[in-house]
C-alpha cells in the first residue's frame, strides 16, 4: 500500500530542477561568470528614483546596472558605482554573427576616446513610475556645467570593493537642465528694459503727429477746389471763343477732364472724411500717453510674472524628484524640512 | 548503578514490581497506593469492572503514562525514573498487544512483526524473515505475512499483534483485553496459545481482561481491582478467589454475578 | 451585589481558564517541538535510520502529486493578478509594467502563500489525520512501548519529504503564474511573447526565485510541525481526528501568514 511510483516522483524532481535552474539562470543568475567592467560617475542632483540594480543603459541599450550609490560628505556629490556586462560590446568581425567580445582594457580604452569625443552619463526617467536609469549617450541638447572639465578627469580610476572604477563625466538630467534653462531665460526676461522702450515709442508717435498736422491738410483740399474752379471758368471762356466744331470737340475734352478731376477731387475728400485723421491721431496720442503709464505697471505685472515662475520652476524640481505626483498627486507637505537643510545650496 | 546484561537476570528479582503507585487524571485519582510484585515465569491476570483502572495501570507499567507517585520496576529497574535511552532499553525487554491490535495499517503484516527487529537487532534481512515465519507460525499466521492489517480478521488481528510483541524474544509479555470482542472459539484458542507462548519462551505474562474463562484457564494469579476504593481488593489464584474471597463484591465477579 | 460578584468572579475564573489553557497549548507544542528537534538531530547523526520507504511515499504525496493542483492553483492566479492589473494598468499607458508586477508578486509573494495553502488543505490536514487514529487505535502508543520515538518514526519522513518537495512545487508554482500573467500580457495586452519575456527577466531576480523556495521550506516545515502536533493532541474518541485536521488547517494558515509577514520584511531588507 505505502509503495512509492519512483518513476513519477524521480520525474518530478529531475524536471523541477531542471526547471528552477533554467528560471535562474534566465534571470541571470550566472551573469556574475561573464565579463564585467566597473564605472562610476559623480552627480549634484537628486537620485531619487535610481536604486542598486537600476539600469544603465548606452544609447538605450541596457549594458548593466547600478551597484552602489555614495554620497560624499565634502563636496555633497553624488558618486554611482555601476557594472558592465561586457558580453554586449562587441568587435568588428567578418560576420554579424560571430561576435568577439571586447576585453576590459578595450572597453576603458574606447570609453575614454568617446568621452573626448563628449560622451556622457545622465539620470533619465524611466516610464511615469519615478523609477530612473542612467543613459550614457551624446547629449547634444545640454551644455556642460561650466565648472567641469570632464576630459581632465576621464579615465581616472578609483579602487573600491576590490574593483577599479572607470570615470565617466556627467551631464545634468533632462528636467534639471530644463529646470537651469528656465532660470536663465526668466533673469533675461527681466533685463528687458520695458520703460525705454515705451519711451522711446512715444516720442515716435508725437513726432508722427507733427508731420500730419490735420491744418494743413484742410487747405490742400481748399486749394485744389479753387484751381478746379478756376480751370472751370478758363474752359468756359475758351468755349466761347472757339470754332464751334472745334471748340465743341476740345471742350468736351476739358470737360471731361474736369469732370475727372471733380471726381477725383471729390474721391480724396471722401477718402479724407473717411480717414478722419484728426481723431486718429489724438486716438494715437492718447494710447502713447496710456503706454507711458502701462510701462510703469507692466514692470508691476512682470514682478509678479517672476514669481509665478518661481513657483514654476519649484514645481518643475519637485516634479523632477517626484514624477510620480503627476499621477498620485502631491503628498502632504514634508519637503519643508529640504530648506535651509543639508541639501539647501545645491538646489536652485 | 545500570546492568547491561540483562537477559541473564537473577531468579529471585521480580519480572514486575509496583511500589506505592498513585495515577491521577488532573485531579482525579485512578489509583490510589497500589503495590504488587510478579515474580518470573508467572501469568497474571488484572481484572476488574469497567472505569477501575486496569488499562491505565497497563500503560504506567509500559511507561506510557508517568505515575503521580510511587514507582514501578520491570526486573528491577525503574521505568519511571529512566530516561529516553533507559527507556529504551527497558522496552526492548517487554512486548504490548494492544486491544485493537494496534498493527500499523501502512505495513504488511510481515512487516509488522519485523519492524522491531530491523530496529534493534543487527539481522540480515534474510535472518528477519526467518524469524518472522518463525513467529507467525507461533501464532499460526504463516503465510499471511504479505496481506495488510486491514485484510485480517478480529482474531488473526490479535495473533498477529501477539506475534510482534513476541518478534525481540521479551521477557515480559502485556496482553491488553486479548479476548475481546472475539468469539468463543477464537478466544478458547488465544487462551491457548498464551499457554503455549509460555511454555516456549517462559516469559512473564501480565494480562488485562474481564473474560472469565480466559482467567480461570490460563492465569497463576489474579489481581482485582476496585472502581470505588481505586485499590486492590483481591490477590491470589482465581479459583480459590472465586469460592474462598472475602469480599463478596469478588466472589460475584468472579462467579458471573450470582452468589 | 452578589450578583455582581458572581459576575465578576465567573469573569476571571473565564479568563483564567482560557489563560491556562493557553499556556498549556503552548507547553504542549514547545515539548513536541523539543522532541522533534530531538528526533531532526537524531537523523542527522543517523541518516541510515531514516525510513526510506516512508520519506519516498511522503515525497510523491507532497510533491508530485501535487503538481497538477498547484500548476492549476497558480496559473489562475497569474491570470486574475494580471487581468486585474491590466485593466488599472492600461489607463496610465503602464501596459509594460504587468510582467514586472505579476512576475515579481507571483515569485515572491503569491506562489509560496498558495503552494502552502494548497499542502495545508492537502497535506498538513492528513498528517493530522494519520497521526490521530494512530493515536485513536492505540498505534502511537505501541510505537512508544515498542521503544520507537514516534516523533522520529512519524514526524521524520514527514518533515523531510515536506521541507524537500514543498521548493519544488514553488518553483512549479513561480512558473505557472508567470505564464498565468503572460497569457493575460498576451491576449488582453497584445504584448508579444518575447516582450513579455525580456520584461520578466527584466524585473524578477534570481534572487526572488531563492526568496521564494526558502519561504516554502519555512512554510513546509510549520505545515508538517502543525499538522503532526495536532494529529497527537487527539483524544481517544473517533470525532477527535476530525477536529485536529480542522484546527491543524486553522492554525497552519495561521502561522503560515505569520511567518510570511516576518519572513517579507527580512526578505525585503535583504533586497532592498
Amino acid at each position: 500500500m505505502i509503495e512509492t511510483n519512483k518513476f513519477k516522483l524521480g520525474l518530478f524532481v529531475t524536471g523541477t530542477v531542471i526547471l528552477f535552474i533554467a528560471a535562474v539562470s534566465c534571470m541571470g543568475l550566472f551573469d556574475f561568470l561573464s565579463a564585467k567592467a566597473y564605472l562610476y560617475t559623480t552627480v549634484t542632483e537628486s537620485v531619487q528614483g535610481l536604486n542598486n540594480g537600476s539600469q544603465v543603459k548606452l544609447r538605450g541599450v541596457p549594458i548593466g546596472k547600478i551597484t552602489d550609490i555614495i554620497i560624499h560628505m565634502d563636496n555633497r556629490n553624488i558618486s554611482l558605482q555601476m557594472e558592465v556586462d561586457l558580453k554586449r560590446f562587441s568587435k568588428s568581425s567578418q560576420s554579424e554573427f560571430s561576435h568577439t567580445v571586447i576585453s576590459r582594457e578595450e572597453f576603458y580604452q574606447l570609453l575614454e576616446t568617446e568621452i573626448r569625443k563628449g560622451l556622457r552619463c545622465r539620470l533619465e526617467l524611466d516610464g511615469i513610475t519615478g523609477m530612473k536609469y542612467l543613459e550614457i549617450d551624446f547629449f547634444r541638447d545640454v551644455k556642460l556645467a561650466p565648472a567641469e572639465n570632464p576630459v581632465e578627469i576621464a579615465g581616472k580610476y578609483v579602487k573600491s570593493h576590490g574593483e577599479e572604477y572607470f570615470y565617466v563625466p556627467s551631464t545634468p538630467s533632462m528636467l534639471a537642465s530644463l529646470r537651469l534653462s528656465m532660470t536663465d531665460i526668466l533673469a533675461r526676461i527681466a533685463m528687458i528694459d520695458f520703460d525705454g522702450i515705451a519711451n522711446r515709442s512715444s516720442q515716435l508717435l508725437e513726432k508722427m503727429n507733427e508731420i500730419i498736422e490735420p491744418k494743413r491738410v484742410d487747405r490742400l483740399i481748399a486749394d485744389l477746389d479753387k484751381c478746379v474752379e478756376a480751370i472751370r471758368q478758363t474752359s468756359e471762356n475758351l468755349g466761347s471763343l472757339l470754332d464751334k466744331n472745334e471748340v465743341n470737340k476740345t471742350l468736351e475734352d476739358v470737360r471731361n477732364a474736369v469732370q475727372a478731376i471733380t471726381r477725383l477731387s471729390a474721391a480724396v475728400r471722401r477718402d479724407m472724411e473717411k480717414a478722419k485723421i484728426p481723431e486718429t491721431v489724438a486716438g494715437l496720442r492718447d494710447l502713447t500717453g496710456d503706454i507711458g503709464d502701462s510701462s510703469r505697471n507692466m514692470n508691476v505685472t512682470l514682478q509678479h510674472v517672476n514669481e509665478a515662475v518661481d513657483a514654476l520652476t519649484e514645481f518643475a524640481r519637485y516634479l523632477n524628484e517626484h514624477p510620480s505626483a503627476l499621477i498620485f498627486g502631491r503628498p502632504k507637505k514634508k519637503e519643508d524640512v529640504k530648506s535651509g537643510g543639508f541639501f539647501s545650496d545645491i538646489l536652485p | 548503578m545500570q546492568e547491561i546484561k540483562t537477559d541473564i537476570t537473577e531468579k529471585d528479582i521480580p519480572a514486575i514490581e509496583v511500589k506505592d503507585l498513585v495515577a491521577k487524571y488532573g485531579e482525579r485519582v485512578i489509583l490510589d497506593h497500589i503495590s504488587f510484585t510478579v515474580p518470573k515465569g508467572e501469568i497474571i491476570t488484572v481484572l476488574g469492572g469497567s472505569g477501575c483502572g486496569k488499562s491505565t495501570l497497563l500503560k504506567h507499567i509500559t511507561g506510557l503514562y508517568t505515575p503521580f507517585s510511587g514507582d514501578i520496576l520491570l526486573d528491577g529497574r525503574s521505568i519511571v525514573y529512566a530516561d529516553e535511552e533507559e527507556k529504551r532499553r527497558i522496552t526492548r525487554f517487554f512486548g504490548v498487544a494492544y486491544q485493537g491490535g494496534a498493527l500499523f495499517r501502512s505495513f504488511t503484516v510481515g512487516e509488522n512483526v519485523a519492524l522491531p527487529m530491523e530496529e534493534y537487532t543487527r539481522l540480515s534481512k534474510e535472518e528477519i524473515r526467518e524469524r518472522v515465519k518463525e513467529k507467525l507460525k507461533m501464532v499460526n499466521l504463516d503465510g499471511f505475512q504479505d496481506l495488510m492489517p486491514s485484510d485480517l480478521s478480529g482474531g488473526m488481528l490479535k495473533r498477529c499483534a501477539f506475534a510482534r510483541a513476541m518478534a525481540l524474544d521479551p521477557m515480559i509479555l502485556f496482553f491488553d483485553e486479548p479476548s475481546a470482542g472475539l468469539d468463543p472459539v477464537s478466544s478458547a484458542s488465544l487462551d491457548e496459545l498464551i499457554l503455549q507462548i509460555r511454555e516456549k519462551t517462559h516469559a512473564t505474562i501480565l494480562i488485562v481482561t474481564h473474560e472469565l474463562d480466559s482467567i480461570f484457564r490460563v492465569s497463576d494469579r489474579s489481581i482485582m481491582l476496585d472502581a470505588k476504593t481505586k485499590k486492590i481488593i483481591a490477590d491470589g489464584k482465581p479459583a480459590y478467589l472465586r469460592d474462598h474471597c472475602e469480599n463478596p463484591d469478588v466472589r460475584m465477579f468472579l462467579n458471573r454475578g450470582k452468589l | 451585589m452578589a450578583e455582581e460578584k458572581n459576575f465578576l468572579t465567573d469573569l476571571f475564573t473565564s479568563i483564567g481558564g482560557f489563560f491556562y489553557a493557553a499556556c498549556g497549548e503552548v507547553f504542549s507544542f514547545i515539548a513536541f517541538t523539543g522532541r522533534c528537534a530531538y528526533a531532526v538531530l537524531d537523523a542527522f547523526r543517523h541518516p541510515g535510520k531514516i525510513r526510506r520507504r516512508e520519506l519516498l511515499y511522503f515525497m510523491d504525496l507532497c510533491g508530485a502529486d501535487g503538481v497538477p493542483i498547484t500548476f492549476l492553483i497558480c496559473f489562475l492566479t497569474g491570470v486574475i493578478l494580471g487581468y486585474q492589473c491590466a485593466v488599472q494598468m492600461q489607463k496610465y499607458g503602464a501596459d509594460a509594467f504587468l510582467a514586472g508586477l505579476v512576475g515579481c508578486a507571483m515569485v515572491r509573494e503569491l506562489s509560496p502563500l498558495m503552494v502552502s495553502i494548497i499542502a495545508t488543505g492537502r497535506t498538513g490536514s492528513a498528517f493530522a489525520a494519520e497521526i490521530g487514529s494512530m493515536k485513536v487505535s492505540e498505534e502511537v502508543d505501541a510505537l512508544r512501548t515498542m521503544g520507537f520515538m514516534p516523533e522520529r518514526f512519524l514526524v521524520i519522513p514527514k518533515l523531510f519529504a515536506m521541507t524537500l518537495m514543498m521548493p519544488l512545487l514553488a518553483v512549479i508554482g513561480d512558473i505557472a503564474g508567470i505564464l498565468g500573467g503572460a497569457l493575460i500580457g498576451m491576449g488582453v495586452l497584445n504584448q508579444p511573447p518575447a516582450a513579455y519575456y525580456a520584461q520578466t527577466v527584466a524585473w524578477v531576480r534570481p534572487g526572488y526565485f531563492f526568496e521564494s523556495i526558502i519561504k516554502t521550506a519555512v512554510f513546509g516545515i510549520i505545515i508538517t510541525f502543525i499538522g503532526c502536533w495536532q494529529g497527537f493532541r487527539t483524544g481517544s474518541d473517533a470525532l477527535a481526528v476530525g477536529r485536529s485536521t480542522t484546527s491543524s488547517v486553522v492554525l497552519s494558515i495561521l502561522f503560515i501568514i505569520i511567518a510570511d509577514t516576518i519572513l517579507a520584511h527580512f526578505f525585503n531588507s535583504i533586497f532592498f
